[in-house]
C-alpha cells in the first residue's frame, strides 16, 4: 500500500480520522480540548504519584538514616558500658516517631541487648544484608554503634511508609478533582465560545438552507466579524453570479427546448412527409446500405423496414436481369452530383419481378453523404405501354393494308383504262387513256410509298419524284430517247393531303414537258425541284430547255385540262402558280405543306 | 398470276400484244400448279398474295418439284422473311408494284434470253 492510499485510508469515509474530519468545528475543537486534558490527566494521575512515592520513600530513607545516626551516637557509651536501662530509654526517646515500625540495637558479637517489636527475621540474617521487610512499606536503615573509631554495635530500624502513602494519596485525589472539573469546565467553555464564534456561519448556513425552497433572491445577513463579514460578502456576491448564470441558463434551457420541440415537430413532418409518398424512397450511405426507406418501399416490396435496413439494393434487385456494373457506375455519377433516371427490374420478397423507374440524386442524411432513391412501380405502365403499341401495331398493319387494297384498286382502274384503251383506234383519244392512266400511277405511287415505308404519314419526296418521273419517260419516250428528267427533293417528307396534289402537278408539268418542249425529240432536259420556302412552304420548280411556253398559253384561262389540273391543284394546297419564259419554260409553284 | 384478275388481263394482253404466247390467269396457288402441269410454260408470272391456302412462293416450289421453269415474282410488299424466301427460289426477277410495260417486258426478255442462253 501506498503512502498516498495510506493517507486516503486514514482521512477515508469509514476511518476515524474521516469520521472526526466530518465533525462540527466546535466537536473537533471540543475533542482537542479533551485529548489534551486526558494526556495531562494520565501524566498527572500516573507520572505524578510515582515520583512523589520516590521522593517519599527516599526522603523517609534518609530519615531513617538521620534517626539511625544520631540515636546510635547517643547510645555508644550505653553499649561500652553496657547499661541496658540507658540503651531501652534511647529506644523509648526513637519511639516518639509515630513512624517508627520497629528499632533493634545488638553488640558487634550478634548479641541483642534491646529491641522495639520482635524481628521478623533472625538477626544474622540481617547481618549478612537481608531486608527486615520485604512488602514496601518499611524503610530501613542499619548503622554502627562506633567508640574510638571502631564499631562495638549495631543499630537497626524501620520507619514505617503507611502515613506517607496516606498523605500522598490524598494530594493525589484531591489534583484529580481539580483536574477533572479543569477539563469539564474547559470543554463547556469551547462548547459555548464555539457556539458564540460560529454564530455567524450558522447564520450564513440557515440562509443557504433558506434559499433551497425560497430561491436565490435571498442573501445572508452581514455580521460585524471581519472574516464572517468577508465570507458573507463573498457569499452574497457568489449568489448573484450564480443567480445571473441561472438566469443565463434557464432561458438557454427554455430556448434549447424550444429548438428541440421545434426539431421533433421537424422531424415528424419529414417522417410523416417521408412515409406519405406512394413512390419507394431509399436512403443510401455512400457504401450503398439501406439507411432507411418508407412506408411505400416496404408496400412495394413487402419487406419490414429492420429487414432491409443495412442491406444493399442487391436485395430488391431481380437476379440476372440487370446491368449491374452500370449501376455501379451510376450510383458513384449520383453521388459526385450527377442525378441519375433508368429502368430497372425489382424484386418482391414474395418473389415476384416487376419493372420500375428509379432515380437517383446526391442528399445529405443528419449530416451524412447520402444517396437518394426513388423507385415507381411502372408494371401497369409498361403492360399498358405494351398493350398500346400492340394496339398501335395492329392499326399500322391495318392502315398498311389499306394503302396496300387502295393501290390496288388503282392499279385495277389503270388495266380498265388500258384495256379499254385498246378498243381505241384513234392516237389523240389513246394518248388521254394514257394520260389518265398517268394520273392514276401517279396517286397509286403515294399510296405504294406509304405502305412500303416505316412511318406512315410522311412520304420522302426524293423518292416518289424518281419513281413518278421515270414512270413518266418510260411511258411517253420510245426506248434511248435524248430527253433527260432530274429530280431533287431532299429531305422533303410531304403528307399524303399534300403529296397527291404535288405529284399530280408534277405529272401533269412534266407530261407536258415531253409532250411539247421538245418537238424535234432534240436533247432535253427537264428539273424537277422541290425545296423548303420556311414557315411550311414549299417550292416546287418545273423546268425545261426546250422551245418555251407560246404566247397565248397561260395556266389561268386555259383549255387544257393538264394545266386547269395545275391550277386547281395549287389553289387546293393553298398555293401560287407562276411561269417564265427565258430559255425553255418554268413553273413555280409555291405551297404550304405539311 | 395476279390476285386481280383485271391487272392479269392487263399483263396477259401487253405480253400477247408484244407476241409472248399467254395462258389464261388463275387466281390461286393450287390452279397455278395444276396449270403450269397442264400447259408447261415457258416462265411463270406469279404475284405472292394470292387467294387460298397456298402463297406465290409455296406454289413456285411446288412446280419447281418438276420442272425448272424460270420465274418472275409481282410483290407489293416485301418484308425479309419474304424476301429471303423469294431468293431461295432462283427467281429471273422481283417486280414491285406498280410495275411499268418497261419494267415487266425488261424482265420477261431477260428470262428468254438466260432460257435461251442457259
Amino acid at each position: 500500500m501506498s503512502f498516498k492510499a495510506w493517507l486516503a485510508g486514514l482521512a477515508g469515509p469509514g476511518s476515524a480520522i474521516g469520521w472526526v474530519l466530518r465533525l462540527s468545528m466546535r466537536a473537533q475543537v471540543a475533542l482537542v480540548v479533551i485529548l489534551v486534558q486526558s494526556v495531562i490527566m494520565l501524566v498527572l494521575a500516573f507520572v505524578f504519584p510515582t515520583l512523589t512515592k520516590r521522593i517519599g520513600v527516599d526522603s523517609a530513607a534518609q530519615q531513617a538514616h538521620g534517626i539511625a545516626s544520631m540515636t546510635a551516637y547517643a547510645l555508644a557509651p550505653a553499649v561500652v558500658s553496657g547499661d541496658r536501662r540507658t540503651i531501652e530509654g534511647a529506644l523509648e526517646i526513637a519511639k516518639q516517631n509515630q513512624d517508627l515500625a520497629f528499632a533493634l540495637v545488638a553488640d558487634s558479637a550478634g548479641r541483642i541487648l534491646a529491641s522495639y517489636q520482635p524481628l521478623p527475621v533472625p538477626l544474622q540474617d540481617i547481618l549478612d544484608g537481608q531486608r527486615f521487610t520485604d512488602d514496601g512499606m518499611v524503610t530501613e536503615a542499619v548503622v554502627p554503634i562506633l567508640s574510638g573509631g571502631a564499631p562495638i554495635g549495631y543499630l537497626y530500624i524501620g520507619l514505617s511508609l503507611r502515613g506517607m502513602y496516606a498523605r500522598i494519596l490524598r494530594v493525589s485525589l484531591i489534583s484529580a478533582a481539580i483536574i477533572i472539573f479543569v477539563m469539564l469546565f474547559g470543554v463547556a467553555l469551547v462548547v459555548a465560545g464555539g457556539a458564540l464564534t460560529t454564530l455567524p456561519l450558522r447564520r450564513i448556513v440557515a440562509t443557504v438552507n433558506t434559499i433551497m425552497p425560497e430561491g436565490l433572491h435571498t442573501r445572508a445577513d452581514v455580521p460585524e466579524q471581519r472574516e464572517v463579514r468577508q465570507l458573507a460578502i463573498s457569499f452574497n456576491r457568489m449568489l448573484d453570479r450564480i443567480q445571473q448564470q441561472t438566469d443565463a441558463l434557464q432561458s438557454e434551457i427554455a430556448e434549447r427546448q424550444r429548438a428541440e420541440t421545434a426539431l421533433q415537430e421537424s422531424s415528424q413532418s419529414y417522417m410523416r412527409l417521408f412515409d406519405s409518398v406512394t413512390e419507394a424512397i431509399y436512403i443510401q450511405d455512400v457504401k450503398g446500405r439501406f439507411l432507411n426507406i418508407n412506408r411505400g418501399a416496404l408496400t412495394m416490396y413487402g419487406y419490414s423496414r429492420e429487414e432491409v435496413i443495412g442491406q444493399t439494393p442487391a436485395m430488391l434487385t431481380a437476379p440476372g436481369m440487370n446491368d449491374l456494373d452500370r449501376l455501379v457506375q451510376q450510383l458513384d455519377l449520383a453521388r459526385r452530383g450527377f442525378p441519375q433516371s433508368f429502368e430497372w427490374w425489382g424484386k418482391r420478397k414474395n418473389g415476384e419481378v416487376f419493372p420500375k423507374e428509379v432515380s437517383l440524386n446526391r442528399g445529405t442524411y443528419f449530416g451524412q453523404d447520402v444517396v437518394l432513391a426513388v423507385a415507381r412501380d411502372i408494371s401497369v405502365r409498361k403492360k399498358t405501354e405494351e398493350q398500346l403499341r400492340a394496339s398501335l401495331q395492329e392499326k399500322e398493319v391495318l392502315l398498311k393494308e389499306i394503302h396496300h387494297r387502295v393501290k390496288n384498286n388503282l392499279q385495277v382502274i389503270s388495266s380498265l383504262l388500258y384495256l379499254q384503251s385498246q378498243s381505241v383506234g384513234d392516237e389523240a383519244m389513246l394518248g388521254m387513256f394514257q394520260d389518265s392512266q398517268n394520273r392514276i400511277r401517279s396517286m397509286a405511287l403515294v399510296h405504294e410509298r406509304l405502305y412500303m415505308s416505316t412511318d406512315l404519314n410522311r412520304i420522302d419526296m426524293d423518292g416518289y419524284l424518281r419513281d413518278l418521273v421515270t414512270g413518266l419517260v418510260r411511258s411517253m419516250c420510245p426506248l434511248g430517247s435524248p430527253i433527260t428528267v432530274i429530280t431533287a427533293a431532299e429531305n422533303v417528307f410531304l403528307n399524303i393531303e399534300t403529296a397527291i396534289p404535288c405529284g399530280l402537278i408534277v405529272n401533269e408539268l412534266v407530261t407536258n414537258a415531253l409532250k411539247y418542249a421538245f418537238p424535234a425529240r432534240e436533247q432535253g432536259e427537264i428539273a424537277v425541284r422541290i425545296a423548303p420556302a420556311g414557315s411550311s412552304l414549299h417550292v416546287l420548280t418545273v423546268r425545261d430547255n426546250g422551245v418555251g411556253l407560246p404566247e397565248h398559253v397561260s395556266v389561268e384561262g386555259t383549255q387544257s385540262l393538264g394545266l386547269h389540273l395545275v391550277s386547281i391543284l395549287a389553289a387546293q394546297l393553298e398555293g401560287t402558280v407562276e411561269t417564265s419564259r427565258g430559255g425553255g419554260a418554268m413553273f413555280t409553284v409555291t405551297f404550304r405543306g405539311v | 398470276m395476279e390476285d386481280s384478275t383485271i391487272v392479269a388481263w392487263e399483263i396477259c394482253d401487253r405480253l400477247t400484244r408484244k407476241g409472248y404466247e399467254v395462258l389464261p390467269p388463275v387466281i390461286s396457288g393450287e390452279q397455278a400448279v395444276a396449270a403450269a402441269r397442264r400447259g408447261t410454260p415457258d416462265l411463270v408470272i406469279m404475284d405472292i398474295r394470292l387467294r387460298g391456302a397456298m402463297d406465290g412462293i409455296e406454289a413456285v416450289r411446288e412446280i419447281q418439284k418438276r420442272t425448272s421453269i424460270p420465274v418472275i415474282y409481282l410483290t407489293g410488299n416485301s418484308d425479309e422473311a419474304t424476301t429471303r424466301r423469294v431468293l431461295e427460289t432462283h427467281p429471273v426477277a422481283k417486280l414491285t408494284k406498280p410495275f411499268d410495260e418497261y419494267d415487266l417486258l425488261t424482265a420477261v426478255a431477260q428470262a428468254f434470253n438466260q432460257k435461251t442462253g442457259g
